[in-house]
């Protein structure tokens, strides 16, 4: 069946039950873009809520400290599984990774339209708590206090419990994809390197995913029925919990940061016009991380009461992760050296990604040396360290990745110009909101607190005035980015002369993706300086 | 990338039946072998047996022996990483109890800080028996020791259960680790024994007052009184007049005994 | 025998094998997640083992050996039936599968039926989850026991319960001639996860029935 002239995925078929129901992948993404963006505006509500009640010591605008524990825990737990888990695979994955393979569709469509569905089922009744008692416990639900809470927990037990399948399927679809899907030509060793990325991605999803399920199972029958493995009451450990918790969370991080590094894999080389800097090192580098993920989660349980030699293990183990990540970042800027750099936004959004991660990944150092540890654990200085990595990294990651494939998805370009205006807001108030914490943190200053003591007022204040740069520049960029999607000007099939497959076809894709068959006869960065 | 047709293979009738019946002996036998007991072998031939089983299940009837090397490291992959769970999670729980070495100045297990400890106003030589002491004791042990030790002193109590060897029975003469005598008491009190923590972190006066406790509760005979020579082993002046000097027992020292306890 | 329905395979896929091999691996795949996360319930089962041996020695004398060597042999001979069904789905003989399915089903049912008398026997003693204990034990860590056969076996139920609505799904398909030698996919796939069902209790019947 051949496109019709404009006829493209967009406006193939019409009607609502066409999307509800759709079996395309690129119709899927869009519509975890809009559930995905809603859930990080709620969640960036609850951020801005709590920066405000941080602004000054003493009472703001919540009424006391308990509700200043469910609006950090709602903070956390949304931003943490509603949104920066799925966003780069569910959205940029399911979209771009068939076509980079020069495929029709994912390995099973129908898979996907069920994760979509499961997705939206866990966090609709996640955040169903909202509505009723809340949920206190913080984003990691430690026993024996999970346990005991009369709050709405067991909604967000379920809720993630249902979610954590959406994430799995989507993994399984990914690698059956990668391994059966591929076209003419594409082999391993052409493979682009975000492809790479989402492989070790869902591979992490698979592994790390089910152990949280049965940690939210046993979870929600302690509350239930009592079961005694995480209850002193009974009998149990609730370090054993956080074993249980953190051999899935580590590695979720990673689940969040490893498609982020793929993204900027595939646009440092396009707007460098050169070929990337050691593809097979990043490859494996990206691998040696998903692995070494596994072996580390200890390291949030060095004060909690674990055995000294478990902690001397896991802090060793944690060093090692630093090596691949180096070679990944050094990779980057070699692929810069002597290239021919565009400063388009995509570009700008990696650069700023550079330069915010390697902070972030630095000072995950001070927390992985055990002495140091002991201080900085509980402190701002986490809470910088992470955010760091997530916003900086997985976020600023989807935001190049978002920008680079805009105008393949929807055949329109945005504003260069606003575009600018937003990455400025962003990147300057991200580093004015969370740079202070690293010093509020080492200063002493307890992280989950509803106050603080007086010695830390200026840092909070202006801590809190980057979170309005920050909102400022996301607003911005929602407003831009949808001006573009209804009256932008139109974007042609290869705006950024880029060399993998999804830019070979026109901008929206057809509905199979490709006219005709797929043939690769070379690697995905030939690209040379002038 | 398609695969070529390949022929699929199928398993026959008669080989299903023949891993059926391999597999209802192999149960028999291990339901036979649990009967016997090897100790803590049991567990492992158990599970070999066990292994054995799955690995029938698995070549045969899910056709891993004819599957090529993607499903196979996929499976693979899946026993690695559940085995790294558990090994790594056990490398916390089964070496909680190892205690790091102890790191405050001039101290040692043989020399315990009972000088330093204070021993309060109204107890100038609190290894003499008094009433006020006897109170003493008795308010201690109610509070932290009949937990594990039993109200009776049987070494019953709800908390011991668990423990192996089990909580001293003050009531038996025989097999105590320390010795029974006043002194020893007091040492064992001080330096901890098994799974029992070091108290030192009481002053001097209630672990006299556990002592004499102890001795009027539940034993039989009374074994005398602290001669100066068992005083002096245990690092106390028998003449010191007063109580004693009060110095602080270092903060490391306080985080060790809140942390060395299991 | 009537003819086969013809199963066009999906546009993405270049044949009928191509398909077959891309869901296999799915499945595999999906096992493999099966495995970790059963992997929780065998890691609290080992340490509490492991630090409570003498609460596990107790513990395993109230669970009746002669109903878990019966539910085993259920199941090893609900894998021999759905391996034939199997075979049978490959050769395009849908009403032999279809029956062999029937008895799989059939035995399925039998495991819950027994799992169901071993459970209200349990409940009639007084012996529930941890918390919900009423049963006395001489060692004070014999209920963890309890919440842990509650929890392993009941999670195995429910994947037991799940694949009893595949097959009858399968059974469904099978009456309408649905599979031969080019397209026995779902056949093969549940074949797979109920023998995986089957697995597990392999570990958990020495486990929790024959540990000394």
């Amino acid at each position: 069946m051949s496109a019709g002239h404009g006829d493209n995925y967009l406006n193939h078929t019409t009607g609502l039950k066409s999307w509800l129901f759709t079996l395309d992948h690129k119709r899927i993404a869009l519509m975890y873009l809009f559930s995905i963006l809603f859930f990080f505006l709620l969640g960036g509500v609850f951020a801005v809520l709590v920066r405000l009640e941080l602004m000054q010591p003493g009472h703001q605008i919540l009424q006391n400290a308990d509700q200043y524990n469910r609006f950090f825990t709602y903070h956390g737990t949304i931003m943490v599984f509603m949104v920066v888990i799925p966003m780069v695979p569910a959205i940029l994955g399911n979209f771009v990774l068939p076509m980079m393979l020069g495929a029709k569709d994912v390995a099973f469509p129908r898979l996907n339209l069920a994760s979509y569905y499961l997705y939206m089922a866990g966090a609709l009744l996640a955040a169903s708590a909202l509505l009723g008692k809340g949920v206190d416990t913080g984003w990691t639900f430690y026993t024996p206090y999970s346990i005991r809470t009369s709050t709405g927990a067991n909604f967000v037990l379920m809720g993630a419990f249902i979610m954590g399948f959406s994430g799995i399927f989507t993994g399984m679809n990914f690698i059956v994809t990668i391994h059966k899907l591929r076209c003419k030509g594409l082999t391993f060793g052409r493979l682009p390197l975000f492809v790479w990325a989402s492989y070790a991605t869902s591979i992490v999803q698979i592994l790390a995913t089910p152990v949280l399920a049965i940690t939210l199972f046993l979870a929600t029958f302690e509350r239930l029925t009592g079961i005694g493995i995480f209850d002193p009451n009974l009998g149990g450990d609730p370090i054993l919990f956080q074993h249980f918790f953190w051999f899935y969370s580590h590695p979720a991080v990673y689940i969040m940061i490893l498609p982020a590094m793929g993204i900027i894999s595939e646009v440092i080389p396009v707007f460098s016009r050169k070929p990337i800097f050691g593809y097979k090192a990043i490859a494996a580098a990206t691998f040696g991380i998903a692995v070494v993920a596994f072996l580390v989660w200890g390291h949030h349980m060095f004060v909690s009461g674990q055995s000294n030699f478990a902690n001397f293990i896991f802090s060793l183990l944690t060093m090692f992760v630093a090596v691949p990540t180096g070679v990944k970042v050094f990779s980057w800027v070699a692929t810069m050296y002597k290239g021919d750099i565009r400063f388009d936004t995509p570009m700008l959004y990696a650069l700023a990604f550079l330069f915010v991660f390697t902070i972030g990944g630095m000072t995950g150092m001070h927390l992985a040396t055990l002495a140091t540890d002991i201080h900085l654990t509980d402190t701002y200085f986490v809470v910088a360290h992470f955010h760091y990595v997530m916003v900086g990294g997985s976020l600023f990651g989807f935001m190049a990745g978002l920008h680079y494939w805009f105008p393949k998805m929807f055949g329109k370009m945005y504003s260069e110009g606003s575009a600018r205006v937003a990455w400025i807001l962003i990147f300057v108030g991200f580093n004015v909101t969370f740079f202070p914490q690293f010093i509020l943190g080492s200063q002493g200053m307890p992280r989950r607190y509803f106050d603080y003591l007086p010695e830390f007022a200026t840092l909070n204040m202006v801590s809190t005035i980057g979170s309005w740069f920050i909102s400022a520049g996301f607003l911005f960029a929602a407003v831009y980015l949808t001006r573009a999607l209804i009256s932008g000007p139109k974007a042609e099939s290869n705006p950024w002369d880029s060399k993998t497959l999804e830019w070979q076809t026109s901008s929206p894709p057809p509905h199979e993706n490709f006219e005709g068959d797929v043939e690769v006869t070379e690697g995905p960065y030939e690209y040379h300086p002038a | 990338m398609s695969d070529q047709n390949h022929e699929h293979h199928i398993l026959t009738p008669k080989m299903a039946l023949k891993i059926w019946a391999a597999l209802m002996v192999l149960t028999a036998v291990t339901v036979a072998v649990a009967q016997l007991d090897f100790g803590a072998l049991s567990l492992v031939i158990a599970m070999f047996i066990a292994t054995v089983k799955a690995s029938l299940v698995l070549l045969f009837f899910m056709g891993m022996k004819y599957e090529g090397y993607q499903n196979r490291a996929i499976f693979g992959a899946s026993f690695v990483f559940g085995l790294i769970f558990f090994v790594l999670t056990s490398v916390d729980i089964f070496t909680r109890s190892i205690a790091r070495p102890l790191y405050v100045e001039g101290y040692s297990k043989d020399k315990p800080l009972i000088v330093a400890a204070e021993t309060g106003p109204k107890f100038v030589r609190p290894w003499l028996v008094t009433p006020e002491l006897l109170a003493l004791g008795k308010k201690t042990f109610d509070a932290n020791c009949v937990v594990c030790h039993g109200a009776s002193g049987k070494g019953d109590g709800p908390a011991g259960g668990g423990l192996d060897p089990r909580p001293r029975d003050f009531t038996i003469k025989a097999g105590w680790k320390n010795g029974s005598s006043r002194d020893r008491i007091f040492y064992s009190l001080t330096n901890g024994l098994g799974a029992m923590p070091s108290y030192a972190g009481e002053t001097a006066a209630t672990r006299w007052g556990l002592t004499h406790y102890l001795v009027k509760a539940f034993f039989s005979s009374d074994p005398g009184k602290v001669t100066h020579a068992q005083l002096k082993s245990l690092g106390i002046d028998p003449n010191a007049a007063g109580p004693a000097k009060v110095k602080k027992i270092p903060v490391d020292f306080a985080i060790e005994l809140m942390s060395t306890d299991g | 025998m009537a003819k086969t329905v013809e199963h066009h395979h999906a546009h993405h896929f270049d044949s009928h094998d191509h398909e077959f091999d891309a869901s296999k691996q799915g499945m595999w795949l999906f096992l493999l997640q099966e495995v970790l996360f059963f992997s929780g319930l065998f890691v609290a089962y080992f340490i509490f083992r492991g630090l409570y041996l003498e609460a596990w020695i107790e513990g395993h004398t109230y669970l009746s050996i002669p109903l878990g060597a019966l539910n085993t042999a259920i199941l090893i001979l609900s894998s021999l039936t759905m391996a034939l069904a199997v075979s049978a789905a490959q050769m395009g003989e849908n009403r032999k599968a279809a029956w062999y399915l029937i008895g799989t089903l059939i035995l399925a049912g039998g495991f819950c039926v027994v799992k169901a008398i071993e459970y209200t026997g349990k409940f009639s003693h007084g012996i529930f989850p941890a918390g919900m204990m009423e049963h006395e034990f001489s060692n004070p860590k014999t209920p963890l026991f309890f919440s842990i056969y509650f929890m392993m076996t009941g999670v195995h139920a429910i994947h037991v319960l799940g694949g009893m609505v595949a097959i009858v799904w399968l059974i469904r398909r099978c009456f309408r001639n649905e599979f031969g030698s080019n397209y026995y996919t779902p056949v093969e796939l549940v074949g797979l996860y109920w023998h995986f069902v089957d697995l597990v209790w392999i570990y958990l019947f020495p486990m929790l029935y024959l540990t000394t």
